[in-house]
């Protein structure tokens, strides 16, 4: 007989916790903004699932414009990867002037199966024009077998 | 080099208008690079770096211009 493979949130709806992002609402192009750090190291949680919302600039964006998401995990929430070398998480488009722009994702495949004690998020504006307002909410669901 | 200063948001942006909007209209080299930490390394506090090469004149103008700017600054090996 065949299992149900489930995730399980941790309360139903899924409750969402703020994650600081100091420099975010006002990102400048080509700038980075890295958030606080996330404490996986008791929950050891296999995934998370963030929403970001970003708001572009009122003129200048580019039609190509983006914001990049990555990742800075730790084993010992003192050493983390540099801005070059950290983990590609998914993309953010942004593309035309004064608009929020919404994305939910996942860190998983960044993580590729592991679970990272602590970890950081790195935001990089390639929007063209500097942010106006951003905020990133975060929830970490249980991983089980049903 | 990685420049660092305590993160303070009026300086940041004089910052990105007189210097660093100026230095990405023109080009961007992958080894340029302006973060804003909310937990720094070290301090854990928020701080703003900038990472650019002393051997090149647009990262040894943004340098120069980081350090008028913020006033105390301190380097990161």
């Amino acid at each position: 007989m065949s299992s149900a493979i489930k995730q399980a949130w941790q309360s139903t709806p899924p409750a969402v916790t703020a994650l600081i992002v100091t420099g975010l609402s006002s990102l400048a192009n080509g700038a980075d903004a890295v958030s606080n750090v996330v404490d996986n190291s008791s929950g050891n949680f296999l995934d998370g699932v963030f929403e970001v919302q970003v708001t572009s600039g009122g003129s200048g964006v580019s039609a190509t414009g983006y914001v990049d998401i990555f990742l800075q995990p730790s084993l010992d929430n003192s050493n983390f990867p540099d801005t070059l070398n950290d983990l590609y998480v998914d993309t953010v488009q942004v593309q035309a002037n004064s608009t929020t722009y919404k994305k939910l994702l996942s860190i998983s495949k960044a993580l590729q199966g592991w679970a990272a004690p602590y970890f950081k998020l790195r935001f990089h504006n390639a929007s063209g024009a500097a942010l106006t307002a951003g905020a990133v909410n975060y929830n970490l669901p249980y991983d089980t077998v049903g | 080099m990685r420049i660092a200063a305590a993160w303070d948001e009026g300086k940041y942006q004089e910052f990105v208008d007189r210097f660093w909007s100026a230095a990405m209209a023109h080009a961007h080299p992958p080894w340029l690079t302006l973060t804003v930490h909310t937990e720094a390394p070290v301090s854990r506090q928020p701080e703003i770096e900038l990472h650019a090469r002393e051997d090149d004149d647009l990262g040894n103008e943004l340098i120069e211009g980081f350090k008028a700017v913020f006033g105390t600054t301190w380097l990161y090996p």
